[in-house]
Formats: C-alpha cells, sequence, structure tokens
C-alpha cells in the first residue's frame, strides 16, 4: 500500500511538473515575441512573466530531480512517503502565493530579488511579503525533505560510507552505490542553499519590520542571495546525475556502475567547490576582496571539471562501441548529458574573470543556463520520467524511439539556444523587454527564438503525452 | 586656511537659503537621473543654438547661475575652475554656464567668462537661453525669486549630460575633485565605484570603511555569509554520530 501511495505522489509531481513547464515555456515565448516586437506587453508585465518563469522553471526541475531521487532511494533505504507529501504541500503553497504575489500584486522584480529592488516597492504593497513569504515556504517544504532524506540514507550509512571515504583505502567491506554518493554531496548543498535562503528572507523581513530604518548591506545581501540561486540552480544538476547513474546502464541492459575512488573524490571535490562558485557573480563588485574573485574563478573551474570529466568518461565510454539496448529513456539521458556539457562549457566561459567582463549580463548568461537547463536537466528528468512510468506497472520500456519528436527536440532547443548564444556575441544584454533601435539585430533573433521555442514545445508535449497518461492513469487506479 | 573658512562660509549660506525655500521641495541628486534632458535653445555669442548640438559632440556639464548672485554662483564657478584645472582625466567634455535669470543678456554673460578669464577656453561656453522654465524642469533645477533681497534662492547644480543627452548624474552644493571627477567620468560611460559607507542603523556590514587608513576591513557581515555552511556542516555530522550509533546497534 505505501508503495502505491509512493508512486501516486510521484505521479502527481510529474503532472504538475509538466503543466508548470508547459505554461513557463509559453510565458518564455511570449516574452521572446515581445522582444522580437511581434506582440506588445506593457513593461511590468513583461517583468512579472519574468520573475514567474524563472522561479518556476527552477523550482519545477528542483522538485522533479528531488521527486525522482526520493523515488530511487527506495531501492537502498527505506525514505517516508510523507516529507514527499509535505514538500508537496508547501510547493503547491509556495507556487500559488508566487503567481499571486507576480500577477495580482504586480511583483516583478525578477526571481534572484537582488537586494534591494524587493524593498522599492513598485507594486502593490503586500506582493513584496507575499513573494518573499512564497520562497520562504519552498525552503522550509523543500528542506525538510532534504534533511528527510538524508536521515534515511545515515540510518543505513554511516558517514564515512556515505561519502565514499572507504575507497580511499585499499580494502573496504561495504559498498556504496553512486547513486548514493552523489545524492547525499548534493541533499547536502541543497541544506546549505536553502538554510542561506532562510537566512537572506530573514534580513529581508527585518529591514520590512523596521519600516525600512535597519538597512542590511547590500554586498552581504548579494553574497547570500547567489549562494542560495546559484548553488540550487546547479544541484538540479547533480539531482539528475544521481538519476543517470542509476538508471543509464539498467535501461541500456549493461551492469550497474560501481563506485571507485576517483568517483568519490570527484564527487566530494565537487561538493566543497560548488559551496565557493557562487562568488563568479561577484566580479563586478568592486569591493569584494580580489582574493574572493579569484577563489570564485577557481571554484568555478574545480565544482564542474571533476564532475564533469568522471561523467563524461563513463557516458562515453558505456556508449562507444558497445552494444547499446537504445530506448527513447537512455536516449534522453545521453543527450542531456551533452547539453549539460555544452551549457557547462558556457558556464566555466562566462565564469572566467578576463571572458566575464564582456560576457556580463549579456544574452550569454540565460544562454549558458538554458542549455544546461533545457537541454540538461530537463531531458535527463524527461528520461527518468519516461522510464517510471513503465516502472509503475513493473514493465520495460519497448524499444522504440519516435525520432521525429527527437528531431524537434533538437531543433527546438538547440536552434532556442543558438539564439541567446548570438546574442551574446552581438553584446545584447539580458533583461531587456524591448529592444532600441541600437539593438535591432536582438529583436530579430528573439523572434527566431520564439519560432524554435515553439518547436520545443511541440516536443515536450508529444514526448509528455504517454508520460501524462500513464501518470493519470496510475493516480485514477489508486484512488478507485 | 582662510579659503577654507570662504569655503564654509558660503555652504552655510547655501544651505541658509536652501532653507528659505518654503513649501519648496528640496532639490534632489536623483531626480530626473536618466532623463533626456529638454533640446531647449541656447543663445552663445549672439548665435543660437539648440542643446543638442553642443552635448552631441562630447558631453557637457550644465552649471545654471546667474549674474547678478550675491552668494553661492561665483565661488561656485570659481571652485569648479580651480578643481577642473587639477582633474586629468583624458576624457572629453564641457562646461556650459547657463543664465537662468531672464534679465542676464549675452554681454553679462560675457563679462561673467572675463571675470574668470574664460573667454578664450574653448572648453568653457557661457550661454542665455529664452527657455529657462523648460530647462529647469527638464534639469529639477529650482529657483525662488526673493523680491526683499532680489536675489534667487537657488542651490548650486551641475548636471551632467552625457553624447546621447541624458541626464547622467547630479552634483549639488559645492563638491570636492573626486565627485566632479566621477561626474566627468560618468558622463563618458565611465564605471563609478560606490559603497554604502556603514551607518547607525546598519548592523551587519562585510566590511568596514576605515577613512583613516582607507582600507575595507571585514566587518561581521562577513561572517554571516558562512553561517549556513557551518550549520549544514553541523548538521551532517550531527546526523553522522546518530547514524553511528545506529549503525553500531546493527552490527
Amino acid at each position: 500500500m505505501a508503495e502505491l501511495k509512493h508512486k501516486r505522489v510521484l505521479s502527481l509531481w510529474i503532472l504538475t511538473v509538466f503543466l508548470l513547464f508547459v505554461a513557463s515555456i509559453i510565458m518564455g515565448i511570449l516574452m521572446r515575441l515581445t522582444q522580437g516586437n511581434a506582440m506588445k506587453m506593457d513593461v511590468s508585465g513583461f517583468f512579472e512573466i519574468m520573475t514567474v518563469h524563472g522561479a518556476t522553471m527552477i523550482g519545477i526541475w528542483f522538485v522533479a530531480g528531488m521527486a525522482s531521487v526520493h523515488y530511487l532511494l527506495h531501492r537502498y533505504v527505506r525514505v517516508t512517503t510523507w516529507i514527499n507529501l509535505f514538500a508537496m504541500v508547501f510547493t503547491v503553497i509556495g507556487v500559488v502565493m508566487l503567481w499571486c504575489a507576480a500577477f495580482i500584486g504586480k511583483f516583478h522584480a525578477g526571481w534572484t530579488f537582488l537586494y534591494p529592488l524587493p524593498l522599492f516597492v513598485a507594486w502593490k504593497h503586500w506582493a513584496t511579503p507575499v513573494f518573499l513569504s512564497a520562497l520562504g515556504v519552498l525552503s522550509v517544504g523543500w528542506l525538510v525533505w532534504s534533511v528527510g532524506m538524508l536521515v534515511a540514507i545515515f540510518k543505513k550509512y554511516t558517514l564515512q560510507q556515505a561519502f565514499g571515504w572507504q575507497y580511499f583505502k585499499k580494502v573496504h567491506q561495504v559498498d556504496t552505490p553512486p547513486f548514493i554518493l552523489i545524492t547525499v554531496v548534493t541533499l547536502i548543498g541543497i541544506v546549505a542553499c536553502l538554510l542561506t535562503a532562510l537566512l537572506l528572507l530573514g534580513l529581508f523581513f527585518s529591514e520590512i519590520a523596521s519600516g525600512n530604518k535597519l538597512v542590511h548591506d547590500a554586498l552581504l545581501m548579494k553574497n547570500l542571495t547567489y549562494f542560495f540561486g546559484h548553488t540550487v540552480a546547479n544541484e538540479i544538476l547533480y539531482l539528475c546525475l544521481a538519476t543517470l547513474y542509476e538508471l543509464l546502464p539498467e535501461v541500456s541492459g549493461r551492469p550497474k556502475w560501481k563506485n571507485s575512488w576517483y568517483i568519490a573524490l570527484a564527487w566530494n571535490a565537487t561538493m566543497i567547490f560548488i559551496l565557493f562558485a557562487f562568488f563568479h557573480h561577484m566580479y563586478m563588485d568592486f569591493v569584494q576582496p580580489e582574493a574572493m574573485q579569484v577563489i570564485g574563478q577557481l571554484a568555478s573551474y574545480f565544482a564542474s571539471l571533476p564532475a564533469v570529466a568522471v561523467t563524461l568518461f563513463s557516458v562515453l565510454a558505456f556508449v562507444f562501441k558497445n552494444s547499446i539496448r537504445w530506448t527513447t529513456t537512455n536516449l534522453l539521458f545521453f543527450l542531456g548529458t551533452m547539453g549539460w556539457i555544452i551549457g557547462g562549457v558556457g558556464a566555466v566561459i562566462d565564469s572566467t574573470i578576463s571572458a566575464n567582463v564582456f560576457l556580463h549580463n549579456s544574452l550569454w548568461v540565460p544562454a549558458h543556463f538554458h542549455t544546461y537547463l533545457a537541454m540538461g536537466s530537463v531531458l535527463m528528468s524527461l528520461a527518468f520520467f519516461n522510464w517510471v512510468v513503465f516502472d509503475f506497472y513493473n514493465q520495460s520500456e519497448p524499444e522504440k524511439i519516435s525520432r521525429l519528436q527527437i528531431i524537434l527536440l533538437l531543433i527546438g532547443g538547440f536552434g532556442f539556444l543558438l539564439m541567446f548564444y548570438l546574442g551574446g556575441a552581438y553584446s545584447i544584454p539580458r533583461r531587456f523587454n524591448v529592444y532600441p533601435s541600437q539593438l535591432s539585430i536582438g529583436s530579430a533573433l528573439a523572434l527566431a527564438a520564439a519560432a524554435f521555442a515553439v518547436v520545443y514545445l511541440i516536443a515536450i508535449i508529444l514526448i509528455n503525452i504517454r508520460i501524462v497518461k500513464r501518470c493519470i492513469k496510475i493516480f485514477s487506479s489508486a484512488s478507485s | 586656511m582662510y579659503k577654507n573658512i570662504f569655503l564654509c562660509f558660503f555652504l552655510i549660506l547655501t544651505r541658509s537659503l536652501s532653507w528659505g525655500l518654503d513649501g519648496k521641495e528640496a532639490l534632489s541628486e536623483e531626480e530626473n537621473i536618466y532623463q533626456k534632458i529638454a533640446n531647449v535653445a541656447i543663445t552663445v555669442k549672439g548665435k543660437e543654438y539648440p542643446l543638442s548640438a553642443f552635448y552631441s559632440k562630447s558631453p557637457i556639464i550644465i552649471a545654471q547661475v546667474f549674474t547678478r548672485c550675491t552668494g553661492i554662483c561665483m565661488p561656485f564657478l570659481l571652485q569648479l575652475k580651480t578643481n577642473l584645472q587639477f582633474i586629468q582625466t583624458g576624457k572629453s567634455y564641457k562646461i556650459l554656464v547657463l543664465s537662468f535669470d531672464p534679465r542676464d543678456s549675452e554681454s553679462d554673460m560675457q563679462q561673467l567668462a572675463e571675470t574668470f578669464s574664460l573667454q578664450n577656453d574653448s572648453n568653457w561656453i557661457f550661454a542665455t537661453t529664452d527657455e529657462i522654465e523648460t530647462l529647469n524642469n527638464s534639469t529639477g533645477f529650482r529657483a525662488l525669486w526673493d523680491s526683499s533681497s532680489l536675489q534667487y534662492s537657488h542651490e548650486a547644480l551641475l548636471t551632467g549630460i552625457n553624447s546621447e543627452g541624458i541626464i547622467k548624474k547630479k552634483l549639488i552644493g559645492m563638491k570636492n575633485r573626486e565627485a566632479i571627477s566621477n561626474l566627468i567620468s560618468e558622463i563618458n560611460h565611465g564605471f563609478i565605484p560606490s559603497y554604502s559607507i556603514p551607518g547607525q542603523n546598519s548592523m551587519l556590514n562585510c566590511f568596514n570603511y576605515d577613512p583613516v587608513s582607507g582600507k575595507n576591513k571585514p566587518g561581521i557581515g562577513f561572517l554571516i555569509m558562512a553561517v549556513p555552511a557551518l550549520a549544514t556542516f553541523l548538521l551532517v555530522l550531527l546526523l553522522g554520530y546518530l547514524s553511528k550509533g545506529l549503525y553500531h546497534r546493527r552490527t
């Protein structure tokens, strides 16, 4: 019965993610059409949509990753469904509050809500506290979820085993699956950034409560904001990679990947370095000591390189000259890995101080993060969804791939991203609702991007039809 | 020393004149920032030009004065001239000294230029305009006529306009060289670093600026940045400790 409840919750997560994903893509298309002068939208309307689009996208792929990991954790440890339900209730409340703040309260300070912008009220007065409270509700829900999963893991694995430290010794008795190792290091990063979010929100509310008599240091607020925002966006990918390590060999009909000293070392290093990588968002903040800027650049390299090197090597060695039973699931995992790598290279370039001077706040920035999200973590999460709807019925996925869906996905996805990269190359600034005549190339690129995004949306709907049908079925069959 | 006393006197005078602006909102350096300046017609040496004819060639700094001023205008221009002699930015700009008094004629302005020995300096332009009201609204400048003293009650305002005609920065009062240097840099699209000086209502600064040494010392905010990571570290240790107990009980 518990198993059935677990499947129901996961199917509800998948349906929620799919609905919000489609809505967010449509918002993205509307923004690009506005930038392309194909439609008119008032300024505050544009930035309201931008705020909701950003927050929703980050939120849904975070919960998609968490729900996937939660489901797969059942293979190794006993993890309660209640924390999953708790997180869902808090997520629904948080999303409703967030959408209300933006669409009714007209809040439009962006999902990064960079201090002191939310306090310069250019919208309904209640919208700022509601937006910040929404983030607080989401943070609490997800924090309980993360700690709950960590507790479940630590009940079976000791600290050393969970981190895979036994692989640094010559002899070890207990094996730690790569899935457990990656999940642990990722959840620790998530706990750190969610605690940061709560601290940040506390500082915001203290200023609001004081009637703006208490003024916080903008540098502190920005550091905390990016510690939260940058880290959570990266951890989404690591959640997806945990599912990839667990499922890619399995769905390809190959033996499971084993853990080793270099995998353990790579992920332990990633866990540490990712906590310092956010400093690369502070390059323009001249008060930040130079040493911290250098640490930011180095940590950005060291956070990405070990995980990328180990995962890319594993995936390519796995695919190269091996007979793979290709299905939609492992193809999406493979394409998602490639999207993650391409976006990761863009991110590493952007985190290089000498390049950031030119790329900062240009369309290069959304280019790289859309790459590793839209064509990285989204594809990996879709791979998991595609696999799990068969796992619900203890079935194997058929060895049939719809070429049309994959071709549409690649053309739509990479075409859409290419327009961002070209915009970055032409120094088109980000976060402009319309472009002045001097940047008319930005409008043309935006229009082309909107067309590609429509193709991407069609592909996403086609891929998800089967997933949604099966999720509705498992949800309704369980309730009847 | 006498120079400083002189400056202090006029600063106090300027402040007292601004108090005299009863019912008038005080000037703000933020007002009308990033707005396009009104393209009024100005008269220079008997010829009329649109304002854009000047700023489109190089950024300009507008100083609004009147020649019959017995208050801030003369020391304001004198200090501006002195400061600019010491500022070597290598940036292009011109100073447009514009009268806001309808009584001022072209010859009054030329006489003013001669008073400061600037009549042959191509960087300085002395001009009048018939569209004073429009220009004042555009720069946010306010002058109140005081019939008892036959003087305008006003503040010293410098308005920095970039080559697109956008008001990039305003300086109210008599400013030091660094502020004027920043103004020149900003109208030339330069980067102006700024960091809020810690006040009594701010407790959590990352750095505290020491005006004596000119250095930033780490503050409590710097430590706060590490709090979530440390809390997570302790939480993991706690969970690890508890799990160890469970592990031993199991084995």
